[in-house]
């Protein structure tokens, strides 16, 4: 126990803790609506893409994590203006975003000269590492998206169950849309640093699958998968702290078994 | 009496490809349309630019002037297969997403909630009111989408084959229903069902690349024919019954 409160003293554990924070509440929020609309893929896509912006940063030597927004932000719109104007499959254009920006992260990475330190902690994550600024940012990402969430709750949740009968009514549909698939990049890309691009899929889908087994709800949701995600990121954070192993990879395997231990209790009880 | 709706030379369709041509429709207060054609005839098709959900191609549809007030006088009530039931909201907010349809400016968030638990009650399903909508029986889902289309006090309800919710069994249920809402709004109902329909519907249209309207709810064999509106027909009887048509030889 003693040692517990001796790690919330080191300055790099109190960074690592506000960012479980502020991931889990993106995530848990942004995650609900990816998994209720059914854009799982999408953000996958999205989440994929924005490798090519870290690879052009690493190679022109900027912020990873600008780069990163600007690729995210463009595959997402771009997958949206595919799909609508240019009449692709949407399935396909997901994935032609997904590999165009891995591919081109993987060639500015190769191109870039010398070694490229910090590559790793951008694919599987390190939440030890999270920098001041970075908390920032996703601090004012959190206001943001709960900002967006409370005021606009209903209508987010009408245009999500039926955008149809939202259009009849006149609701601005594509707008909202696009301002969703917009904060779904910037969740993505300012968590990168927590879980990594390979594993951010799962702090947005597997603390809401958790949450969906004791409500359906759209409002209880958002608030029992922020919940669940904090429980299984800060576990996670410990266990790999203990334990000496990744931290990324220890926080997704901590949200699957959480998942799977309550999945089985609401199997046999 | 002006129409409630007024459909002028109205062109639809998607990609330059007209699915439906030339309609011309009017319908009044206290209308009971029935629209019935073959799947792709483009019934859906004219619901959805009633709903001002897709642009004419050419042709307009105009609103009464008096009723124009309200942000979309229609209540609308999508096809089951359109409804997502892995979607984690409840019969409540379902219900209150109706509200969509008012204009929200002249009304409050306490008057929308008076509004959908006095419907609840009225279509009795407040008991429920929590539950998810994947929970749902066909009888009560049918029932909770009428009461979204009802919140917003329409014109003009539009139903777009509500007797897919639930089997026939409780089809009667609804259309009683519809019956006593006919004397308040205009009814449009879409089926490929002529027989059930003919029964409550006062006028029937029948839809087909073009639409042919019938300004009584008989319809024949004859003018299915000539029409090229190939339907199920269904007549009542002292057992239920399908009367095919005859062979040519």
């Amino acid at each position: 126990m003693n040692s517990l409160i001796e790690l919330f003293s080191y300055g790099f554990f109190q960074k690592a803790f506000l960012a479980a924070v502020f991931a889990s509440l993106s995530c848990g929020i942004v995650g609900s609506y990816i998994v209720a609309r059914r854009i799982v893929f999408i953000s996958g896509g999205i989440t994929h893409a924005s490798f090519g912006g870290i690879g052009l940063a690493f190679l022109v030597g900027f912020n990873p994590l600008l780069g990163a927004v600007a690729f995210a932000v463009g595959a997402a719109l771009g997958i949206q203006f595919f799909t609508k104007v240019a009449q692709v499959r949407e399935d396909s254009s997901i994935a032609i975003f997904w590999s165009l920006g891995m591919a081109l992260g993987i060639i500015f990475i190769f191109l870039t000269p010398g070694y490229t330190p910090n590559l790793m902690s951008y694919l599987f994550g390190n939440i030890l590492t999270v920098t001041v600024s970075e908390l920032l940012w996703m601090f004012i990402l959190n206001i943001l998206i709960i900002l967006f969430f409370s005021l606009y709750y209903r209508k987010i949740l009408y245009i999500a169950f039926d955008e149809e009968f939202a259009r009849a009514a006149g609701l601005p549909v594509n707008l909202i849309n696009y301002l969703i698939i917009t904060l779904v990049a910037l969740t993505v890309v300012l968590n990168i640093r927590v879980v990594g691009i390979i594993l951010i899929l799962s702090l947005l889908t597997i603390p809401q699958a958790t949450a969906n087994l004791f409500t359906k709800d759209f409002r209880n949701l958002l608030i029992l998968s922020s919940a669940f995600a904090f429980l299984g990121t800060i576990s996670g954070l410990f266990i790999s702290y203990f334990l000496d192993i990744p931290s990324g990879a220890t926080i997704i395997f901590t949200l699957i078994l959480i998942f799977g231990l309550l999945r089985l209790y609401k199997h046999f009880f | 009496m002006d129409a409630l709706i007024k459909i002028e030379n109205l062109t639809l369709g998607y990609d330059k490809d007209p699915v439906l041509k030339e309609v011309n429709l009017e319908i009044f207060e206290n209308d009971f349309l029935g629209v019935i054609g073959p799947n792709g005839g483009g019934k859906t098709t004219l619901l959805k630019a009633m709903l001002g959900l897709i642009r004419p191609m050419s042709g307009r549809i105009v609103f009464r002037k008096d009723i124009n007030t309200q942000k979309k006088p229609i209540g609308y009530l999508p096809q089951v297969k359109h409804i997502d039931r892995n979607f984690p909201i409840t019969v409540y907010e379902v219900v209150r997403s109706g509200s969509l349809m008012q204009n929200i400016v002249r009304v409050t968030s306490a008057e929308i909630k008076m509004r959908t638990e006095e419907l609840l009650h009225e279509m009795g399903i407040y008991n429920i009111r929590h539950k998810a909508i994947g929970d749902l029986s066909g009888g009560q889902m049918q029932r909770v989408f009428l009461c979204r289309a009802l919140l917003s006090n329409p014109k003009i309800l539009i139903l777009d084959e509500p007797d897919t919710f639930v089997d026939n069994r409780f089809e009667g249920e609804l259309y009683e229903k519809l019956k006593t809402l006919n004397q308040q709004m205009a009814i449009v109902l879409v089926s490929h069902d002529v027989g059930t329909i003919s029964s409550y519907v006062k006028t029937i249209a029948c839809v087909n690349g073009f639409l042919y309207y019938h300004a009584n709810n008989i319809i024949t064999q004859e003018q299915l024919d000539s029409y090229n509106c190939p339907i199920k027909l269904i007549t009542h009887g002292e057992i239920p019954h399908t009367v095919l048509k005859h062979h040519n030889h």
